[in-house]
């Protein structure tokens, strides 16, 4: 098909996938007993007047059906809703939350890129080395290191051996940049103020290093892998047996068919990114959605939860998309 | 291709020399500051908003303590059976020989922070935009049907039933005027940002999760306590970075919740003074007498419990004995003390089998205790309250609960024995009897308390002012109490105010009386 | 790969089972408060003074329990209607792969911290919440297989024989699927372990005081700017070592099957 249509048809298809996890989680999370508002009061403030005044006041005493259809017709007007908890609109609380988690996820993923590549194709230009040895092993026991507790371990190491690494936050309560996006490194550089820019990069370290080497590890062991597989394939043989080098061999033909399915699954790994996020975020008190979301689940405030996990839905269909066109743009065969 | 690798990393330096150069030819020159601002750290945020008469939160109460003049105030020592001087008063109230109206004189000369005067026409009208507003805080004044203008500065309420507690709620600063004028002008959205009172700060800004920033109101009738610093509350996400930052000098002062694991490291810290706040803050595991077939229904197993609890235990492992044990079973610092809780003291695993032996459960008991994640303490208390009644055969099991179901369903009565937090509202003792002592309280219906004993001395409580008669009510009413077994008190949690030495005018104080108009700061070198 | 898989779990296990026949605590408290390494504490004490050691060492029974029940969960779901979908194809397919595909948008921690935070802790509520992200993956591959194989000749000639649907399911197609699934299967252990961790690090696993590697380092990360970094480096090693565990007899196992596979391509 036209590569128009393609791309039209896959956009599409990602409303009813939303449509289905709202649903989903909807119906989750108003299955089980406990609401925001009495988290709100607490055990003790408030009379039941004031309770059932509050309830009113966010609908949540219509019926489950009503409340379903008034939240999916608002969906559409783009409105996510109000958070209780946070007395403001959904939409505003992820704008302000998300920028920060598009810093760390774009820096650890700037970062694990070309390491865990460079890496996996190393390792799969010297396959049953010595060196490949210690690629796959380095890279499996990182893989089998919960991301939450390479963080933890480097917070203990700095704190142990003293280095004057902050081990939490985004940013020094004294030397932050006026906030324009939000992610202040850009900020920083926007006002022109290089302390704020040290005081953001030095806060990154950390987290990044963490984040970033587990996508990493994931990324060589596919790499490795991509181009184990396609040096096998027939037209390396031949190309060798025209008489080419293994270095030419290896760059000119090699790289590139590798190259391609590694890229759209580094693509493919951003919902493991945002999962490996949110507990990064959780570890470094870093001020992100994956912290809103803790947060919100916390609190059982439904329109946050709710609006948390659209947002990372589409972040992932977006990669997801991407990905796909990008492909289908590079390779005609796949578009069926 | 060494080539193209050598161009793109030539390329890419010269970027970053250039980004370099740019930055250093323009970084801005410093300016220096005016008036000192004094940074303080919490992690109590604000929400919904600032306005006294919608909010109920600690770290708000005190922020409106500071903007907002209520009638009465308390001192900073509540003990004993303190004073409450006047404040926005200028004077005690006159109580009627019924006890249903309170003449109340006002201080002259007063004016709200935008210029208009307040009076006694202010006073009622912020009373009367207190029960429109149907808000959450309104029910502090429940006991007040109207508010009557008698003179310019005289005011009278008109009570439902005689309260002596009244005085206590008009500590609060729900209780303060709030400027008509601003009302109006603002509309109720940007007044709830930066509302306007009679108080020595004045709001100047409010940044949602971020800070609030306040200056000193230089028109304010107190020129003794007009404040020297600009103060920015600045709220943190979680205690541990808060306490990173006071470390390092980012903040001047970490003001509230500095959780107790951090206290070791920030006393022994040469830099940073410290002052133990008392917050009136008890926690205490509650007994539930209204679930059928459950084995606390017997008086005999909840004496049983009591036994079995080894506070000073739960002091030392937990809170490494910086919450001391609790033997207050009013759970109201300062009023009308009564160690009651003595009687169950010490511990007695022997007497506890025995007692449950009597009641009929020779091989002990199976209960489930709740609780929820922000109890000071969690889970390690409950863990450790576990291990105690196992000494005793009771076999407790835990079960933890995020915060919003927990409090639904700890609400509505549904849990067998849950862990929990209790404080007074203001400072008097019917505001924690009313609650938890009375039938008719909303603790009490929870957990099936029905006593008529206590119903009738909590009546007689709220009806007479006199001190002497009123500490002998209330002791009463916390040797019954501790006879019924049903709030088993744990420990007095306590706040300790750290502050970096170049910060003075610290001082303690009481729950959400906090005079931060004392605070000042001399520059660091 | 697979050998050194298997001892390491299997010692894993030996440990545990030695703490239990020895008679350690995990639940006693201590006055010894959070205290560094010693004789006689080798992995130190927790905030409240409870052993390190027999707690890291009990947490091996938690932690593969919940993973355990955690991948039979979303493998049996996950194959059966995978199976169903591929065999059934037309619209039931297209409905159970839109369903599932919108399922696999989400990354699985964040299905289960979803689900976890709303029933609650408890062994297999926390098996359940995990397992639940975990379901399209066995649906694709179970799917994809179906998809495969229905088309062989042999499966007309069964049907032709008047073999019902679940004959056909079961006894003629889905052994095609065991070898995959089963190398998945002790893959996701490894993942199943680490997300059983990670829940209880966020608060949301077992219920305390149930000795969980996550939950402790979870515990233990308030103290670690106190300098106590007992509490969460050695749960979190086991977690490490366990998960390698699984992960190199799952690639072991991997290995094997491709190996066998090929073998039988070539066969045929």
């Amino acid at each position: 098909m036209r590569l128009r249509t393609y791309i039209i048809s896959r956009i599409l298809l990602t409303i009813p996938m939303i449509f289905i996890l709202v649903t989903v989680v909807f119906i989750i999370m108003r299955i089980i007993p406990g609401d925001p508002v009495a988290a709100l009061f607490g055990g003790k403030g408030g009379s039941e007047e004031q309770i059932a005044l509050l309830r009113h006041q966010l609908g949540l005493d219509k019926p489950v059906y009503v409340q379903y259809i008034e939240y999916m017709a608002s969906l559409a007007r783009g409105d996510f809703g109000y958070s209780m908890v946070r007395q403001d609109s959904v939409v505003t609380e992820l704008a302000t939350y998300l920028p920060a988690t598009l810093e760390l996820t774009f820096c650890a993923a700037l970062l694990a890129i070309p390491i865990g590549v460079y890496c996996g194709v190393l390792a799969a230009r010297h396959a049953g080395g010595k060196l490949d040895a210690s690629i796959r092993i380095g890279a499996l026991v990182r893989w089998c290191i919960p991301v939450f507790w390479f963080g933890l371990a480097l917070q203990i190491l700095v704190v142990q051996t003293g280095v004057a690494l902050p081990i939490s936050g985004q940013t020094s309560q004294m030397e932050e940049a006026t906030r324009v996006t939000g992610m202040y490194v850009v900020d920083a550089i926007l006002s022109r103020d290089p302390r704020a820019l040290g005081d953001a990069l030095l806060h990154l370290i950390l987290p990044v290093l963490t984040l970033g080497t587990t996508m990493a590890a994931s990324l060589t062991k596919i790499s490795r892998t991509n181009v184990v597989d396609v040096l096998g394939e027939e037209y390396i043989k031949v190309a060798s047996l025209k008489g080419c080098s293994e270095d030419r061999v290896f760059q000119k033909h090699a790289l590139p068919n590798a190259l391609i399915p590694i890229l759209t699954y580094t693509g493919l790994q951003v919902a493991i990114l945002l999962q490996g996020a949110v507990l990064t975020e959780s570890v470094f008190s870093w001020p992100g959605v994956g912290r809103l979301l803790l947060f919100a689940v916390g609190y059982r405030d439904f329109n946050l939860i709710q609006g948390c996990v659209v947002l990372f839905a589409l972040l992932v269909s977006a990669a997801n998309l991407i990905v796909d066109i990008s492909y289908a743009i590079v390779d005609p065969r796949v578009r069926f | 291709m060494k080539k193209t690798y050598t161009i793109v990393a030539a390329v890419v330096i010269l970027v970053i020399l250039a980004i370099s150069v740019y930055f250093y030819s323009n970084a801005p020159k410093p300016s220096p500051k005016v008036v000192q601002t004094l940074v303080l750290g919490t992690t109590l945020d604000v929400t919904p908003n600032l306005d006294p008469g919608q909010n109920y939160l600690t770290g708000v109460l005190n922020l409106n303590n500071v903007v907002f003049d209520p009638l009465y105030e308390v001192p900073p020592n509540i003990y004993p059976n303190a004073y409450l001087a006047p404040r926005l008063a200028a004077g005690d109230p006159t109580v009627s020989a019924d006890g249903l109206h309170w003449t109340i004189p006002l201080r002259q000369g007063v004016k709200f922070q935008d210029g208009t005067p307040c009076n006694a026409t202010t006073v009622k009208y912020s009373f009367d935009r207190l029960s429109n507003l149907k808000s959450y805080s309104a029910w502090l004044l429940e006991s007040v049907a109207s508010v009557d203008v008698v003179d310019t500065y005289t005011v009278r309420m008109n009570l439902k039933f005689p309260n002596a507690a009244l005085k206590g709620a008009l500590t609060m600063p729900v209780a303060g005027p709030v400027s008509p004028s601003a009302v109006q002008r603002m509309g109720l959205d940007a007044f709830g940002k930066t509302p306007v009172g009679t108080g020595p700060f004045k709001y100047v800004e409010w940044v949602p999760g971020d800070h609030v920033t306040l200056a000193p109101y230089t028109g304010y009738w107190n020129q003794s306590r007009v404040p020297k610093v600009n103060l920015v509350y600045k709220i943190f996400a979680d205690s541990a970075t808060m306490k990173l930052a006071i470390q390092k000098g980012e903040i001047d002062s970490a003001w509230d919740n500095i959780r107790y694991s951090d206290y070791p490291s920030l006393l022994s810290d040469p830099n940073i003074k410290h002052v133990v706040v008392t917050e009136g803050y008890y926690e205490l595991l509650t007994l539930n007498m209204g679930i059928p077939n459950s084995p606390l229904r017997d008086l005999r197993v909840r004496q049983a419990i009591a036994y079995s609890i080894d506070q000073n235990e739960i002091s030392q492992k937990v809170f490494q004995g910086i919450y001391s044990p609790a033997n207050d079973t009013l759970f109201v610092s300062g009023q009308y003390p009564k160690p009651s809780w003595l009687q169950y003291k010490p511990t007695n695993v022997a007497k506890a089998k025995q007692l449950l032996t009597d009641a009929g459960y020779p091989n002990g008991i199976d209960i489930t205790i709740w609780f929820t994640g922000v109890i000071a303490g969690s889970p390690d208390v409950e863990a450790l309250i576990q291990e105690q009644l196992g000494r005793a055969g009771i076999r407790a099991k835990l079960q933890s609960q995020d915060t919003g179901t927990f409090y639904a369903r700890f609400r509505g009565g549904q849990f067998e024995s849950a862990v929990g937090q209790m404080s007074a509202d203001y400072l008097d003792a019917d505001s924690t009897a009313s609650f938890i002592a009375a039938s008719t309280g909303s603790y009490s219906k929870r957990v099936r308390l029905n006593d008529t004993m206590l119903d009738s001395l909590v009546r007689q409580g709220v009806a007479t002012t006199d001190p002497a008669q009123r500490a002998k009510i209330y002791g009463d009413i916390q040797d019954r109490l501790a006879a019924l077994c049903v709030y088993v008190p744990i420990v007095n949690i306590l706040d300790l105010w750290f502050y970096r030495t170049n910060v003075s005018g610290v001082q303690s104080y009481y729950f959400q009386y906090s005079p931060w108009w004392t605070l000042d700061k001399s520059p660091t070198t | 790969m697979l050998i050194s898989g298997i001892v390491i779990i299997a010692s894993v296990l030996m440990l545990d089972l030695c703490a239990n026949l020895v008679g350690l605590d995990p639940l006693k408290t201590s006055f010894d408060v959070q205290s560094p390494p010693s004789l006689g504490h080798i992995m130190g004490t927790d905030q409240i003074g409870r052993d390190v050691f027999s707690r890291v060492c009990f947490g091996t029974t938690f932690s593969l329990l919940v993973a355990f029940s955690s991948v039979i969960i979303s493998l049996g779901t996950g194959s059966i209607v995978g199976a169903v979908s591929g065999f059934f194809g037309g619209k039931i397919d297209r409905l159970l792969s839109l369903v599932l595909d919108a399922l696999y948008a989400l990354p699985a921690l964040i299905i289960a911290i979803l689900i976890s935070a709303m029933i609650g802790p408890g062994v297999i509520n926390t098996g359940l919440a995990i397992a639940i992200g975990y379901i399209p993956q066995y649906f694709r591959i179970v799917r994809g297989i179906m998809l495969s194989v229905k088309e062989r000749p042999f499966i007309e000639s069964a049907r032709a024989l008047g073999a019902g649907y679940g004959n056909l399911i079961f006894k003629h197609m889905l052994p095609y699927a065991v070898t995959s699934i089963l190398a998945l299967a002790t893959l996701n252990m490894g993942a199943a372990i680490v997300d059983v961790a990670g829940l209880g690090f966020l608060g949301l696993g077992l219920p305390p005081p149930t000795p969980e590697w996550g939950t402790d380092l979870g515990y233990g990360r308030d103290f670690i700017t106190a300098g106590a970094w007992w509490s969460s480096t050695f749960p979190g090693l086991m977690i490490v070592i366990t998960v390698l565990g699984f992960t190199l007899a799952g690639e072991g196992l991997d290995e094997i099957f491709k190996m066998s596979t090929t073998r039988k391509r070539e066969m045929i």
